[in-house]
């Protein structure tokens, strides 16, 4: 033990006690790129609000402001009748639209395979939250969010394996028209379900999927050399270092509500 | 071969219950020095992403060979750890601030209010944490603080003696 950084430590790690969570510093560094696009849709005009896991939005004069962010194991979307105790995310709405899509973070999503997998930052069409959140129970969408974010918080940099993982799940949460056979796809018919509105089908193929998709591995440390072989046949997005004041963190703000003014209704 | 010394600081950092960051100087140190792909080649592989078509295959760029790591030398580890130590922190928490900030100009909007609501500071909260009541922006900006007296307790920890040989 050295005493004097022991003291030092505990005097932090006492005030933000998130600190000494596993995953507490990959969490805020999801937070920090969440709140950037967030923020980022604001400025652009879009119409931004905090909604809380049971569906209500946090109001500017609410003294109840909690951001609650989701720790520990992931997991689906909560029922709204649990109440206000889980995870918050955001939701948004163009200027121009009428259309409303929600930012979450940490959320499982089930593959076709009937597996599932985390997807640090995601955007969905409202209806899925709104129709996931009146299930009774806790449970996850299936299929592919609009944009899917993998935020790495780690020291060592970005590697093939990272890469070829982010791929695989990918895969298999592309949903295919193929795949109505499929006996627990009930909803194949559409990318996500339950709730997707009209305009998302399911993809013809595996590359459409990827590109009527955004998907980015954003990394605090850069990645190694030889990490991106496989990206632009797949159209992932590699982003690193992304850290306050890089030249990559701007670009990623930018560029990732640059795509949704585009691609999102 | 581990300078021995670290193993102190493994033991405090896990003592203080921040075992990730134990986890991370080791792996760290390990590692060593990695070399990166260069921000050119990141940009022109971002351009090949939006392409349409599989047959519009226009390579104007080549992905680095697989990188090879360069091991930090044993005397440098207890430096090397400690900067990484305090470094790690500042920047988690700077990204809590920041974070902080945003959710408070999303939640009030863009003009600055002097109204009540303005004053109320928007907490964060794990969901894993039971009750938790979140912690304020100037919760984090006191943990900021503190990161001092800890660079300075890691550089009087960096300048003490050996009291044993290199693993």
């Amino acid at each position: 033990m050295i005493p004097a950084v022991a003291s030092a430590l505990d005097a932090i790690v006492g005030t933000v006690t998130a600190l000494q969570k596993a995953n507490g510093a990959g969490r805020a560094y999801e937070l920090y790129i969440m709140t950037a696009i967030a923020d980022e849709l604001r400025t652009r005009g879009c119409d931004v609000v905090v909604l809380r896991s049971d569906g209500s939005a946090i109001a500017p004069g609410d003294t109840d402001r909690k951001f609650i962010q989701r720790g520990g194991v992931p997991t689906g979307i909560f029922p709204a009748s649990a109440g206000a105790g889980n995870a918050s995310c955001f939701r948004f709405r163009k200027a121009s639209s009428t259309q409303y899509w929600e930012i979450w973070n940490g959320i499982q999503f089930r593959g076709r395979s009937g597996g599932t997998h985390e997807i640090d930052i995601a955007i969905v069409p409202h209806e899925v939250g709104i129709m996931l959140r009146s299930s009774s129970i806790e449970t996850s969408p299936t299929g592919r969010p609009a944009v899917a974010i993998e935020c790495k918080d780690v020291g060592g940099k970005g590697s093939a394996d990272e890469m070829r993982a982010f791929v695989a799940r990918l895969y298999d949460l592309t949903i295919l028209g193929v795949h109505w056979r499929v006996p627990h796809l009930t909803g194949a018919k559409q990318r996500i379900y339950p709730g997707a509105p009209p305009g998302n089908d399911s993809f013809q193929h595996f590359w459409e999927g990827n590109r009527l998709t955004l998907n980015v591995i954003a990394r605090r440390t850069g990645f190694a050399a030889g990490a991106t072989a496989m990206t632009p046949y797949y159209a992932i997005q590699p982003r690193g270092p992304v850290f306050p004041g890089t030249v990559e963190d701007a670009a990623l703000t930018n560029e990732v509500s640059d795509w949704i003014m585009t691609n999102l209704a | 071969m581990l300078d021995q010394r670290i193993f102190d600081l493994l033991n405090t950092l896990s003592a203080a219950g921040v075992d990730w960051l134990a986890q991370e100087v080791v792996e760290g140190l390990l590692k060593g020095h990695v070399a990166e792909e260069p921000v050119g080649i990141l940009r022109a592989v971002r351009a090949q992403t939006s392409r349409q078509y599989q047959d519009s295959w226009g390579v104007d760029y080549a992905a680095s060979e697989q990188s090879s790591s360069r091991p930090i030398p044993a005397e440098l580890h207890v430096d090397w750890a400690a900067a990484f130590v305090s470094r790690r922190l500042e920047e988690t928490i700077a990204l809590m601030s920041l974070a902080a900030d945003r959710l408070d100009t999303i939640i009030n909007g863009p003009e600055p209010r002097k109204s009540v609501e303005a004053r109320i500071e928007t907490r964060l909260a794990r969901s894993d944490i039971p009750d938790d009541e979140g912690i304020t922006r100037s919760r984090i900006e006191q943990a900021r603080h503190g990161i001092s007296a800890l660079r300075v307790a890691l550089e009087a920890w960096c300048g003490s003696p050996i009291n044993g040989d290199l693993l």
